[in-house]
């Protein structure tokens, strides 16, 4: 144990010499780290790999292939054992806690055998972690190269004492999260639920409460603080005193209803899906007359079962997650990106228009009245039976028609004659000189200078370039001006001052003593730069 | 040939920074003046900072608009009618703001002297730097005021004395002193930063906005003729001949004139314009008379606009040249077609040539300044001259 303790503190350190030299760019706190060679590094990290695996292989031939039902009873037990605080254990009825660990203690029965197995077990897939973390921290490495565009940014991030204090990258932990979340997500997809029963109006009383609760709240903000308060009080609270103290006035229940409500025949819009509260609360059994057993493996049987339904219910969730993000990246790089620069403007000049609109008219308005009228009148349009009345009533080729006045006033209400940027691009036409002093042949037109101290100069290459002046394309995005031609610079001595040569100057020419060459202007526009791209684009 | 593959591409023309140090090359008395401005070109660059928003930290200027927002409410006079607690706690607010604002622009120029007094001194080429940048920042906001205004130096005095009255019946009628001040305060203040000034030329590129401007400015370059000096005095057409003798005959001068239109027309076509005939030499031969013309050209220009979708077509803006215009300049008159107005034409003038001529098309930018004979992307509209000359008999002598 002290040994392997002893190389897990060894490959803690590499891999923290080589996290802090990937990321961080401070020196390794320990000095035996610091004087780690690249070959130790390597060394290490391959060492480091091999235990780890075969840790893992060690632990897989233990386990046998893990059931979902197995990896929530294992995660069952870990949670068991880690909330040992006795936060669960009703105070009330300490005296049975007392017999039961005692008899616990007191009898090896198999139960707790098995348990403590179990327990073992799982101690023992914890050391797994490092395998899929030390994979994790070396994809990390690999990724992220040495000329890494946002590499500062990125050890800011790294270097940020506050994050520093937080958890580092784990998939261990991560899945944990993941596994603990997903045990108690189900209040928050029923929530879900509830919210998209009340908008459909397939529980209108709910619907119709809810309005009225909105419209109190449209007419004094304060019950905005008021109603949540109200909730833990009424919702909370008091039903958990009443499931403790059981105020026996439970009716029989009846077999079969009579009668029906106006407004729910009304306004349903839809069967309501049988909608119990999530059994959320363990119930404290003090029947002995069951079976004690039975009941835990029905009980465990419907968690593992919410457990699968929750999850899928959250990768549900984030494949909504994913389309949202898209769509709003559409919108953020896309319509207003001005990626159609008449449809953006079209739309900033809307937004603009609304909103002097509003700045002027909103000490006119009764925003109480306007809202709360709003939210009633757009929850009774969004009522099935109403919606498609209205979708009948709201033709087709009306929308289409509507649409078409839309296109065209983009086309001829939105005008994009801003005078476009004006650049300058420039050549270089280059000669070489012949035999005779006064003798030169053209040589390329190219955009570098070629003097002495050109690379390809040096090289004895040619410089890149092109034989005729119509071979020369304007750079990316720009464009040439038709009505501009090619012009010679007269003035050499600035532009050779400009880039600090000094050779002689003949007329509009720069004479060195092997090349000559004159510098070419030509205009080019560009109505605008490319739209802005996510940077993972 | 592998180099015709990849296309070669030209490169921009960068500025070269690389500049001669300045510091040999300017008479002492010059730096040292420099040296002796450049505390005074630091504060004019602070404060043209916060006026274009262009600082390090945005939320400042922000934070002395509302000064001085708060600042321009002790303008107000003390109301205590409406309470003796608002009128204490507004006055405090302004004058707090106001000793802030003062204060803080002290500080700011504090602490400049300071920092420059602890600093190495700058060297020439930094001072010139600052210069040319508070140059550019006043110049950016000379163009933001004149893009808006069209001002020229001459119109400012001229706009001071007419807006006066405006002023006075605004903050007399409409709003009460220190809401227009107020008004004006954000207005100044917000107008050099670049969100406004973005703002307005998105609001530019809507028809409506340009239109609704027009109305109020007047069209653009729109002159009713008997106005615009180039076309002349209530004339539609160019003179290209003032008055041109023809020697006739006696039997051609006698005709009548729609008759003796066509004999001359065939004249002046045959012995050309350009030829000149002396009056004095012609007449003084007595066995014919001579018939006085006016040979004039009509000049009508057909104008088009570029759309993204179309290409060139005759739609174009309400407040700007029609499809047919007379020009000159940049002033235009509404016309009818070439092929509309021949018909229109008075009795006594006779057309000299068989049709219109048509020119090259002119491109032109938005507004209608000639960029040059080929479409680019800096051309919005074009236009056409189609060009016919006609004569008009002055007199006859026989």
């Amino acid at each position: 144990m002290a040994e392997k303790a002893g190389s897990r503190g060894r490959r803690n350190s590499i891999l923290g010499g080589l996290m802090a030299r990937k990321y961080e760019n401070r020196p390794p706190p320990s000095s035996e780290a610091k004087k780690v060679s690249n070959r130790d590094l390597l060394q290490g990290v391959a060492s480091s790999f091999l235990e780890a695996a075969y840790q893992r292989f060690r632990i897989s031939k233990e386990t046998d292939v893990i059931t979902i039902d197995d990896d929530y009873e294992q995660f069952i037990q870990t949670s068991a054992s880690e909330s040992s605080d006795g936060f669960w254990k009703d105070e009330n009825f300490r005296q049975e806690y007392e017999q039961e660990s005692s008899a616990t203690a007191g009898s090896s029965t198999p139960d707790a055998n098995e348990k403590a197995g179990i327990y073992e077990k799982s101690k023992k897939t914890a050391r797994q972690e490092h395998f899929i973390d030390i994979l994790l921290d070396k994809m990390i490495s690999t990724i992220l190269p040495e000329d890494f565009p946002e590499r500062e940014q990125f050890t800011l991030r790294v270097n940020d004492p506050v994050r520093k204090k937080r958890q580092t990258l784990s998939a261990t932990i991560f899945a944990h999260n993941l596994k603990v979340l997903t045990t108690k997500l189900g209040i928050l997809f029923e929530l879900q639920d509830c919210v998209i029963r009340l908008i459909s109006w397939r529980n209108p009383s709910g619907t119709v409460t809810m309005l009225i609760l909105l419209t109190m709240i449209c007419f004094n903000p304060i019950y905005l603080a008021i109603i949540p308060l109200l909730y833990i009080l009424y919702g909370l609270i008091v039903p958990a005193y009443i499931h403790r103290h059981p105020p026996h006035r439970t009716f029989f229940l009846p077999r079969h209803t009579y009668g029906k409500s106006l407004i729910v025949s009304l306004a349903s819009g839809g069967k309501k899906t049988s909608w119990h509260p999530s059994d959320d609360i363990k119930e404290y059994d003090y029947n002995p007359g069951l079976d004690q057993d039975d009941i835990q493996r029905a009980h465990h049987i419907k968690q593992s079962m919410e457990f699968v339904v929750n999850l899928r219910d959250l990768q549900n969730s984030m494949s909504a997650m994913v389309s949202l993000s898209r769509s709003m990246e559409k919108f953020i790089f896309g319509t207003a990106g001005f990626k159609d620069e008449h449809r953006s403007t079209a739309l900033f000049l809307a937004g603009l228009g609304t909103l002097l609109l509003l700045w002027l008219i909103s000490p006119l308005i009764n925003w109480s009245i306007v809202s709360s009228v709003g939210l009633w009148s757009l929850m009774v349009t969004i009522h099935p039976k109403i919606r498609s009345k209205l979708a009948r009533a709201v033709k087709r080729e009306q929308m289409e028609k509507g649409k078409e006045v839309l296109i065209r006033a983009e086309r001829y209400d939105i005008l994009l004659d801003e005078p476009p940027d004006v650049r300058f691009i420039e050549l270089f036409e280059i000669y070489k000189r012949g035999l005779m002093p006064k003798d030169w042949t053209f040589l390329k037109y190219s955009s570098n200078v070629f003097d002495p101290q050109d690379p390809f100069r040096k090289a004895q290459t040619p410089p890149p370039g092109v034989d005729t002046l119509e071979e020369v394309q304007p750079p990316l995005t720009w464009s040439f001006d038709n009505n501009s031609k090619w012009e010679i610079d007269f003035d050499a001595a600035k532009w050779s001052r400009d880039r600090n040569l000094f050779h002689d100057v003949d007329s509009e020419f720069l004479v060195d003593d092997q090349f000559k060459r004159r510098r070419l202007v030509r205009k080019v526009l560009r109505y605008a730069g490319p739209a802005r791209k996510p940077s993972y684009k | 040939m592998p180099e015709n593959t990849i296309l070669f591409r030209a490169r921009l023309v960068q500025k070269h920074g690389q500049q001669e140090s300045l510091t040999f090359t300017t008479a002492p008395q010059v730096s040292w003046t420099l040296h002796k401005l450049y505390p005074f070109l630091l504060i004019l660059d602070g404060f043209l900072n916060n006026l274009m928003w262009c600082c390090e930290d945005v939320c400042l200027p922000f934070i002395y608009l509302v000064l001085m927002i708060l600042a321009v409410n002790l303008s107000t006079t003390p109301n205590w009618q409406v309470g003796f607690l608002a009128t204490v706690i507004n006055t405090w607010f302004g004058l707090m703001s106001l000793a802030l604002l003062v204060l803080s622009s002290l500080y700011f120029i504090v602490s400049v002297l300071r920092e420059l007094r602890q600093d190495e001194p700058p060297t020439l080429d930094d001072i010139v730097v600052t210069m040319e940048n508070v140059n550019y920042k006043l110049d950016k906001i000379r163009q933001d005021v004149a893009a808006l205004f069209g001002l020229q130096r001459r119109n400012i005095s001229a706009l001071i004395l007419v807006s006066t009255p405006i002023h006075w019946a605004v903050t007399s009628y409409v709003y009460s002193a220190h809401r227009y001040i107020q008004c004006w305060v954000i207005g100044l203040f917000v107008f050099h930063s670049s969100w406004c000034q973005t703002t307005m030329r998105l609001i530019w590129r809507s028809v409506y906005a340009r239109q609704l401007w027009f109305l109020v400015c007047g069209r653009q370059g729109f002159a009713p003729y008997s106005a615009s000096s180039a076309i002349g005095e209530g004339r539609q057409y160019k003179i290209i001949k003032e008055a041109v003798s023809i020697p006739v005959s006696r039997d051609v001068a006698r005709l009548p004139d729609s008759q003796l239109g066509v004999q001359l027309r065939l004249h002046i076509k045959n012995s050309g314009v350009d030829e000149s005939i002396d009056p004095n030499l012609k007449s003084s031969e007595s066995t014919e008379s001579a018939v006085t013309v006016m040979i004039t050209g009509y000049e009508i220009d057909e104008n088009q606009r570029k759309w993204p979708l179309d290409g060139w077509t005759h739609n174009l803006l309400p407040y700007e040249r029609t499809k047919f215009t007379l020009t000159a300049g940049p002033c235009w008159q509404e016309w009818v077609s070439p092929w509309e107005f021949q018909e229109s034409l008075e009795k006594s003038w006779f057309w000299l040539d068989d049709g219109w001529t048509p020119h090259e098309w002119k491109y032109c930018d938005a507004n209608w300044v000639g960029v040059g004979s080929d479409d680019s992307l800096a051309c919005y509209t074009r236009s056409k001259c189609w060009t016919r000359r006609a004569f008009r008999i002055l007199k006859k002598v026989n």
